[in-house]
């Protein structure tokens, strides 16, 4: 049977995605399908934000003439642009067994779309001279590359993204010590992660983040089925993680299990706004679209902060 | 929980105790689907495990709370199955003092009837016990007694213990007996008599189809044995109209047909000379009775099957057959009522009839006057009568008769001795002893004559010249005590000379001696001429005369002295007092009076259901091994009982109908057990004319009443509906349970 021509947006639906193959180019595939959902080209006016004007000198671009300030003074003046290559993105990717689940609703694992989306946000920022570093861990920091803007740092994130994930246990807070130690210049640092780790650990490694003048985006990712628990008729749930085995009617404990995950996501939501530290529940049933435009909008933001700032000491 | 539930009665008890075995299903199910899940691996475990840690009691609860409504309900729906209800008695009369309950219940012949639906009126009247056994209040006594056998209880005591009530009438089964009302009445009063119980609370409970033949007065205006008995019933209790009931089971017309009568017409029954047997079929229901047939069955082999015709209700049919029996003993025949489709009651479609096949009929004759040739002296003409050996020789004149040297076509053998001979002669051998003309005998004689009769033998005693009639006064009359039922003449013989012949009367014809020549006034027993004859006048109502000459002097007395019979005949046995030895009718007469007197060996072997199977033994074969083969296949040890000098092998009481067989050694006597055929007529007395009948104020339910007294009653209290109400109720409390704490949801893995 002929598969049905798929529009670059199907690209964004975790569905679609679980049936194409390679880290790499399913990274690609959700950018461009972003884009195309943006109607905005990303090969065009990007990268730059307007900084001041100058004098024209020999050799300048005519493009970059500011034609309506020659009409005003007639004297040819230059737009400056600030180029946003300052920014470092630091991806830190969950790969503990707990990021092994997948629901068959879902289509993808909490880590298959963890990494489709830090590839994707890796090359969406790669593409706009951003420096993209990544850490990927469980129990510790398994890997950790440096953030950098050369040809060759998509592909080896993309290969270690690949990589897959390990037996160990999530331990958030060491790791996010950790990296705190790593990272020399100021960063955005996206953590994507189901946090199943002790709650207090982890806002203790986000509040050091923070300190350290870190802008931090948490990406909490869930699995639908673990947002929903419409499980019906006996079961035995195995636990990842050393979770050992319940058996139980689920239906009658989902009302106090929905109930204990929001008030965890609430616990978690009060605690990163405190730090103003973006919090975003994703499930992996959702388009992957929200996440990347919440991580354009918050570069943006950040960028124009900074923008502000520098202005501000000119 | 079971102390409750045997508490309270219920119209179905087992239906009650399997309810409550069903409450295990929903465990059971419970079980199965905890041992039956699904895996899941799962990430999110801290969460989930919080959720238990909150909710596991009530988790727990709401388990539990749900398994109980599903136990409740499925145990409810069983016991309302099972109809529960508040015993009625408890609740209308208000009863706080402990009763005494007698329960008389019809296990006879009739009951065995089946309706439409194929309930016999036993099942229904045990249904009806078992029920009003569960209704009474705990603190009742009950004692149960079978209609059919009053002497043997079921439950003679005031029994308690309602189980082992139950149990005695669930063991109860309809027997083939004829039921005795006025023993059962009487045995509830004496029970009620000697009841421990405070006087005052004494009920009877009569269930029976209530035969017309026992409590429907019939012709007479006389009340029945049974009703008298009711009615001495209902006197010895407080107040009838509460304290007896009568529950009438299967009242009205019953379809069924019968045979009523299996008999041998034949007056003597030898070897080689075939049996006339006549049956007789009556239709007992109210349609009309078609397509039936009769098959006759010889030794348990078919010989003859022939169509019946139709037979209007109420009419029956008579039906004649001659089998030829080849061998000497018992043999059974029996007859079996082929019917197009089942009647009410089938045990009483066959019947049988055990003969004993002989040898030969061996008569002495003494003869008071010994002639030289065939027919001469006293005893010739008896004796040729008694042996024709032509066939139709007895429709005309001896004479033929003597000349023709044919076939015998009587099974008599005579032996003739003079009057001296008569000691010597070993009287046990004859079936009948015949003194013609006797003139005396020595008192020892007669006194050997008396003990032959008494133990079953035949005598004939024929007057003539030679009588010395105040001897025979004198010894066999005896005053009253001796063989003769009357005594004769004194010397006074009138002759024809004085008083003219005279011949025999015509009327009054009713003996089976003369029965046949009743409806024949031109046959030749009254063409004879009687010359003489000796008055006879019989002592009281000890001798019947059955023919009477025309001055109505006795000439055929008949009486019964011990188990044997004795016949006098007033003239000759010859051609000396009269001429009827030439008339054909002679032989006739003389073959009826020696089959009337001649002791009948088969008589015994036919009794009815409720009888006793009896075989006369001799001391030398009580030695032998005796045993008992019932109708229905058992073999029993056979059972000695002396009465008197006599010895007999007893079996008693006999339960089933059917061929049974008592074996002496080496001999095997067939007996033939039949239902009596006044139990054949299964309907029963109208409710109205039971209430008439009885003229107490007892209450009398009829079969269709029963019903609905017992939907009444059970409708008063009936718990069953309510129970049903509550049941509706739990299924929608389990319901809505289910749904609030199992909400179904979308699967997911």
């Amino acid at each position: 049977m002929q598969e049905p021509t798929r529009e670059p947006e199907d690209c964004l639906d975790p569905k679609v995605l679980a049936r194409i193959g390679g880290l790499e180019l399913r990274a690609r595939l959700i950018v461009e399908g972003f884009f195309n959902g943006m109607h905005r080209s990303p090969h065009r006016g990007v990268s730059v934000e307007f900084a001041d004007h100058r004098a024209y000198a020999q050799g300048d671009d005519l493009r970059h003439i500011d034609w309506k300030v020659f009409g005003r003074t007639d004297k040819y003046y230059i737009k400056e642009y600030e180029q946003e290559t300052n920014l470092e993105l630091v991806l830190v990717v969950d790969c503990s067994e707990s990021m092994q689940y997948g629901s068959d609703a879902a289509g993808l694992t909490k880590h298959e779309y963890a990494t489709a989306l830090a590839g994707a946000a890796s090359y969406l920022a790669l593409q706009q001279h951003d420096s993209v570093g990544m850490a990927l861990f469980d129990d510790a920091i398994t890997k950790f590359i440096r953030p950098a803007n050369n040809s060759q740092q998509w592909r080896l994130l993309v290969r270690e993204l690949a990589a897959g994930t390990g037996p160990g246990k999530t331990s958030l807070e060491g790791v996010l010590a950790e990296l705190a130690d790593r990272l020399q210049h100021r960063a955005l640092v996206i953590l994507v992660s189901d946090l199943f780790d002790d709650e207090r650990g982890v806002i203790r490694g986000l509040r050091l983040l923070h300190h350290r003048r870190h802008d931090v985006i948490v990406w909490n990712l869930w699995d639908q089925a673990e947002l929903d628990f419409a499980f019906t008729g006996p079961t035995a749930f195995d636990g990842l993680e050393e979770g050992g085995r319940l058996l139980t009617e689920p239906h009658s404990l989902r009302p106090r299990y929905l109930e204990e995950v929001d008030e965890f996501q609430s616990r978690v939501r009060h605690a990163c706004g405190r730090m103003q530290i973006d919090y975003a529940v994703l499930s992996t049933a959702s388009s992957l679209g929200v996440a990347l435009s919440e991580f354009l909008a918050t570069r943006s933001a950040r960028l124009r902060q900074r923008s502000s700032r520098v202005s501000g000491r000119r | 929980m079971l102390p409750v539930l045997s508490a309270i009665p219920f119209v179905h008890p087992v239906l009650a105790g399997a309810a409550v075995a069903t409450g295990l299903i929903p465990v059971i199910i419970h079980l199965i689907n905890r041992r039956r899940y699904r895996r899941v691996r799962w990430a999110a475990m801290s969460f989930l495990r919080a959720a238990q840690r909150y909710s596991a009691r009530q988790i727990a609860l709401q388990h539990w709370l749900l398994l109980a409504t599903r136990v409740v309900l499925v145990v409810l729906l069983g016991l309302a199955v099972a109809r529960p209800f508040v015993p009625i008695t408890s609740r209308v009369a208000g009863q706080t003092s402990p009763a005494h309950r007698v329960i008389l219940l019809d296990d006879s012949l009739a009951m065995n009837a089946r309706d439409g639906a194929g309930r016999t009126r036993f099942e229904k009247a045990l249904d009806y016990a078992e029920q009003l056994v569960a209704a009474l209040p705990a603190h009742d006594a009950v004692s149960v007694v079978a209609m059919s056998n009053a002497a043997d209880e079921v439950v003679a005591h005031a029994a308690m213990d309602r189980r082992s009530v139950r149990e005695r009438l669930a063991a109860m089964s309809p027997t083939q007996r004829m039921p005795d009302a006025v023993a059962a009445m009487e045995r509830a009063r004496e029970i009620l008599g000697a009841s421990e119980l405070p006087p005052g609370n004494r009920t009877v409970h009569v269930i029976s189809s209530f035969s017309r033949r026992d409590w429907e007065d019939g012709d007479s205006s006389e009340p029945t044995a049974a009703v008298l008995a009711a009615r001495r019933l209902a006197d010895a209790l407080d107040d009838s109209e509460v304290d007896l009931s009568f529950v009438h089971i299967g009242p009205g017309e019953v379809e069924n047909a019968a045979v009523t009568r299996l008999e041998i017409e034949s007056p003597l029954v030898a070897v080689q000379i075939p049996v006339r047997i006549a049956t007789e079929v009556a239709n007992l229901g109210s349609t009309a009775l078609r397509s039936a047939n009769l098959e006759v069955r010889h030794d348990g082999e078919v010989v003859r099957r022939e169509p019946l015709g139709l037979i209007e209700p109420g009419r029956s049919v008579v039906t004649t057959f001659a089998v030829g029996l080849t061998r000497i003993g018992t043999h059974i025949v029996d007859v079996q009522l082929v019917l197009a489709a089942p009647d009410a009651f089938a045990d009483d479609n066959i019947r049988y009839l055990s003969i004993d096949v002989r040898e030969a009929i061996p008569v002495l004759l003494v003869d008071g006057r010994p002639g030289g040739t065939a027919l001469a002296g006293e005893a010739g003409y008896l004796a040729a009568a008694l042996t024709p050996s032509v066939r139709g020789s007895s429709s005309r004149g001896l004479g033929a008769a003597v000349r023709n040297d044919r076939a015998p076509v009587t099974p008599v053998k005579t032996r003739i001795v003079n009057p001296l001979e008569l000691p010597s002669e070993p009287l046990p051998e004859y079936d009948v002893i015949a003194m013609c003309n006797v003139s005396r005998l020595p008192q020892d004689q007669w006194r050997r004559l008396e003990d032959y009769v008494s133990r079953g033998g035949g005598l004939l005693l024929f007057a003539g010249d030679l009588v010395d009639v105040a001897d025979y006064n004198r010894l066999a009359y005896a005053k009253g005590a001796g063989l003769l039922p009357g005594t004769l003449g004194r010397g006074e013989v009138p002759s024809a000379a004085e008083s003219g012949p005279t011949g025999f009367d015509p009327q009054g014809l009713s003996h089976g001696i003369v029965a046949e020549f009743a409806e024949h006034p031109e046959s030749g027993l009254f063409l004879a001429r009687v010359d003489e004859h000796l008055p006879f006048e019989p002592a009281g109502s000890r001798g019947q005369v059955v023919l009477r000459y025309l001055d109505g002097d006795p000439a055929l007395i008949v009486s019964e002295f011990g188990e044997g019979r004795v016949m006098v005949c007033t003239t000759s046995a010859n051609m000396a007092w009269n001429n009827l030895p030439a008339k054909g009718d002679y032989v006739s007469l003389m073959v009826n009076a020696v089959a009337y007197l001649a002791r009948n060996h088969g008589d015994h072997r036919n009794v009815f259901v409720g009888g006793a199977l009896v075989e006369p033994l001799t001391p030398g074969q009580s030695s032998m091994p005796l045993s008992v083969r019932t109708s229905d296949g058992r073999k029993l040890d056979g059972r000695v009982r002396a009465t008197g000098s006599k010895l007999s092998c007893v079996h008693e009481p006999v339960e089933r109908s059917g061929p049974h067989v008592i074996a002496v050694g080496p001999t095997v006597r067939s007996f033939a057990v039949n239902l009596d055929p006044q139990g054949a007529n299964l309907a029963g007395v109208d409710a109205d004319a039971l209430r008439k009948a009885l003229d107490r104020p007892a209450r009398v339910i009829t079969d269709g009443e029963a019903g609905a007294s017992e939907s009444a009653l059970v409708k008063a209290t009936e718990l069953a509906l309510p129970g049903l109400f509550v049941v509706l109720l739990l299924l929608l409390v389990e319901m809505w349970l289910a749904m609030r704490f199992g909400a179904k949801h979308v699967g997911a893995s």
